[in-house]
């Protein structure tokens, strides 16, 4: 594995812990007061911090350091989050998520911005948050990661590395409030049991303590009564706990930097003062070995002289003549040794983690193991599989064709083959589900930057973040949010103080929800604001010609002209959201998508927009009918149920309308044939089938068929992709026979049966 | 690496025991269940607390049934690990290496 693979496994795992930075922190602004929150925003900032360093990548360690300081006051109480804090946390997760992008992809980012933050978070860790100018920052915390970014460059021999220890002594001296009692030494007990994740990871109770005596003397007591019998131990477990008296003329936080790596997967503790009980009592125990502790020179460490040491004590003690050091942790010069000369610690982590997942043998039970596979390879699976499934109806067609039927064996085996299609299909399919959350996260940084820009109050609320749509659908769903985000704090919500004016509390709240709804996925952005305004839509759909002033429209067909691709807002629309995209591309990468978009909305009360999305683009469960000698394809999902009409029924509703009466209501009754340009004239319903649907809106509409061929996966097959986007048509697929069938566009058939006031997008002559 | 000489009784310890080798180490001493060694660590640069586990299990196991499990040679390196380790087995750290 070279350099750039675990660079790139870095970054990867750098988004992640973004993601979870934010997430937590968006959590502690909803006033999640649990400390693991705040651990975890904590070890998420920590874990870029550490990888960072282990690249050199100095700008990322030195910012990460200064959040992570401020992150620290607030984990050990010193300091109480507030909504300032938190702003300034959330914009810092915002600076550390560009660093972490311009260290991988080159480019800059903005430094006045990132010093801003620098200075306010600084300020915060001090206790004294100045929201404007903040003073000359502490300047020894800012050498602390200077200091630091280095070092992993200067791994490649084993020569000390100068330090300047002063600075550090003054350094720990001045953040100390503790312990500093006149340059005295004081005494630190220090517990420390490793779990097996610790030493999975790559790191090494050896070099941790090998780390701390250079912070000062250590008496070391390890504690092995846990250890099983040999032939049960697991040889990768960790069974050693310690116990170290530590004496140094550093404080508390030289010893907790020391762990700092590993702290996460150990437990650890650091209490001032000697805990000469728990050492008593262990030299009870140990009686039978009566020995005086002997100094131990921290140089033997280093393989020069042979040092005698006297034989087993309880306790042995290692003493270092040399000036401690405050960075150890993260000194793979210091570690060379032990560790392999070109690989510092981080690294060394990856490169384990990585060569655990290589090694499937070795895998010990624990959490869930996860690998990275290139998505390429996916979508070739997925491929394969789609064609394995056409392949396999082809062959259950050709079996029934030549009526070799009759041997049951063979049926039986058709049947076989058929469910484990289905079932490696639907594993297939699991792979590529992801949880939108990742896009939904993103989210709430356009949210806060529009909100900045604006000055408005938002705060961003977001629900079913789990709900699980496939990959490709999480990918384009980032950019049609983005711009129905901008929109709805640009044009929805309303300033403060006119919120205020109007009642209502200063604070907008967006709402952003995710779930499945028969089989699609539902995302919803409804804000509280203003709602539309339908006179100046409509005066502007007047002015640019879209609707004929006399025009008489409901508000639902007012609120959607805002679709239009000739609705221009240049004048209404601010810089932000007005960045020449409408909301016509919304809708129309939406309808890529095999989605539909609408919305409601309420003066006064808000809008919703509303998206609905195939939770996979892949395969489809429909349901295969005849029209006008044709073969359709209709979306399971959408089929309520099916009946057979009959002659009293069928009620004419208008001059083209009929309806059809199902037990106690009416229903439209849409003849697809006529409606997708197939025939000109209405088919006899007498004739045919009805299929009740739900359409997105809500509403039950029967749509006219000539009859029902059967039911049956299919695969989708783009029209887009290899032909062009046709109206009421969603898409297309192979069936067994080799023909092509298209897939019908529910929504779109009801939509365009509605009437013609919006159809102009929706002309369906061109269906073949 | 080098490996275990059955005939001799002689665990000779590689010198990289690093956690990669704690599980090739808990084999190799496993074979050995059931009769006396002697181990050899005289060529051990390094040693991490993993393999330190697997000996110090060894040398519990081995005494227990009383079996003799000694370290007889033992590079600097080992030596000084297990007493940062605060390890003062007696198997391990016997008072002749450490002179």
């Amino acid at each position: 594995m070279d350099m750039n693979e675990i660079k790139e496994i870095f970054f990867q795992e750098c988004e992640e812990q973004l993601a979870e930075l934010e997430s937590g922190l968006l959590r502690i602004n909803d006033g999640d007061s649990d400390p693991e929150t705040v651990n975890a925003v904590f070890r998420a900032v920590h874990s870029i911090k550490g990888g960072a360093g282990a690249f050199g990548l100095d700008e990322l360690v030195a910012f990460a350091h200064v959040f992570e300081t401020t992150l620290d006051c607030v984990r050990s109480n010193k300091l109480q989050t507030s909504s300032d804090l938190l702003k300034v946390m959330l914009k810092s997760a915002d600076v550390l998520a560009d660093l972490t992008a311009a260290s991988r992809d080159g480019g800059s980012i903005d430094k006045s911005r990132t010093s801003v933050l620098v200075k306010e978070l600084e300020a915060f860790a001090k206790g004294t948050p100045l929201p404007v100018a903040a003073p000359a920052a502490e300047p020894a915390k800012q050498e602390a990661p200077a200091a630091a970014a280095p070092e992993p460059a200067e791994d490649s021999g084993f020569q000390p590395v100068p330090f300047s220890f002063d600075d550090f002594g003054d350094e720990d001296d001045a953040a100390s409030p503790v312990e500093a009692g006149g340059g005295g030494r004081s005494v630190f007990t220090v517990r420390f049991k490793p779990r097996s994740d610790l030493y999975a990871k790559g790191n090494e109770a050896v070099l941790l303590l090998r780390d701390l005596a250079k912070v000062g003397d250590l008496q070391v007591r390890c504690e092995t009564d846990t250890l099983p019998p040999i032939d049960q131990l697991d040889p990768e477990g960790a069974y050693f706990s310690w116990l170290i008296r530590v004496e140094t003329d550093k404080d508390e936080d030289a010893i907790r930097h020391v762990f700092e790596f590993a702290e996460w997967d150990c437990m650890f503790e650091v209490t001032p003062g000697a805990d000469e009980e728990a050492f008593a009592a262990q030299t009870v125990l140990g009686e039978d070995q009566p020995m005086a502790p002997v100094p131990f020179d921290l140089s033997m460490l280093d393989d020069e002289p042979a040092m005698p040491v006297a034989a087993a004590e309880p306790a042995v003690v290692v003493s270092m003549p040399a000036p401690a050091v405050a960075e150890p942790a993260a000194n793979p010069a210091e570690d060379a040794p032990l560790a392999p000369p070109s690989l510092p610690r981080a690294e060394k982590a990856i490169a384990a983690e990585a060569e655990k997942k290589d090694a499937t043998v070795a895998a010990v039970p624990a959490a869930p193991q996860t690998i990275r596979v290139d998505l390429d390879r996916v979508d070739r699976l997925i491929n394969l599989v789609g064609e394995l499934v056409i392949n396999q109806a082809m062959l259950a067609q050709s079996v029934v064709e030549n009526e070799t039927g009759g041997s049951s064996a063979i049926n039986l085996g058709l049947e076989e083959l058929q469910q484990l299609t289905r079932e490696i299909q639907d594993s297939v399919m699991a792979i590529r589900a992801q949880p939108v959350k990742p896009v939904f996260q993103r989210m709430g940084r356009i949210v806060r930057e529009i909100a900045d820009m604006t000055g408005k109050n938002v705060r961003l609320v977001t629900e079913g973040e789990n709900t699980e749509v496939d990959k490709t659908v999480i990918d384009k769903l980032a950019e049609p949010l983005t711009h129905m985000i901008r929109n709805a704090v640009d044009h929805g919500l309303e300033t403060p103080e006119k919120r205020l004016a109007l009642g209502k509390n200063a604070e907008g709240v967006l709402r952003l929800t995710a779930k499945h709804r028969s089989g699609r996925i539902v995302i919803e952005i409804a804000d509280d604001g203003a709602g539309i305004n339908r006179e100046r839509v409509r005066s502007k759909a007047i002015e640019n010609g879209l609707i004929a002033p006399d025009s008489n429209l409901s508000d639902e067909e007012i609120d959607n002209l805002i679709f239009h691709p000739g609705f221009s807002t240049a004048e209404k629309l601010s810089d932000i959201s007005g960045r020449g995209v409408g909301m016509d591309v919304v809708k129309r990468s939406i309808q890529q998508l095999g989605g539909r978009i609408s919305i409601t909305s309420k003066p006064g009360k808000g809008s919703v927009f509303t998206m609905s999305l195939p939770l996979t683009l892949a395969v489809l469960d429909g349901m295969v009918v005849t029209v006008a000698n044709q073969t359709l394809v209709v979306p399971l999902t959408a089929i309520v149920e099916t009946l057979q009409p009959e002659k009293k029924d069928i009620h004419a509703f208008g001059p083209t309308q009929r309806l059809i009466a199902i037990r106690d209501t009416f229903c439209p009754l849409i003849d697809v044939g006529h409606i997708l340009n197939f025939r000109p004239d209405l088919a006899n319903p007498i004739d045919g089938v009805a299929l009740l649907v739900e359409s997105e809106g809500g509403g039950q509409r029967a749509l006219m068929v000539d009859a029902i061929q059967g039911q049956r996966q299919v695969v989708i097959k783009s029209l887009e992709a290899n032909y062009t986007n046709v109206p009421g048509i969603a898409a297309a697929t192979i069936l067994g026979d080799g023909r092509v069938a298209l897939i019908l566009d529910v929504d779109a058939v009801v939509t365009a049966s509605r009437g013609h006031a919006l159809s102009s997008e929706m002309t369906l002559s061109a269906t073949g | 690496m080098s490996s275990n000489d059955a005939a001799a009784k002689i665990l000779k310890l590689p010198e990289v025991l690093d956690l990669n080798a704690a599980s090739r180490l808990h084999e190799q001493v496993l074979a050995h269940k059931g009769e006396d060694i002697d181990i050899d660590a005289s060529e051990v640069t390094r040693v991490g607390a993993q393999c330190v586990q697997v000996l110090l299990a060894a040398a519990k196991s081995w005494r227990a049934e009383e079996q003799s499990l000694t370290v007889r040679q033992a590079s600097d390196a080992f030596i000084k690990t297990l007493q940062l380790l605060g390890i003062s087995d007696e198997a391990l750290l016997p008072k002749e290496i450490l002179k």
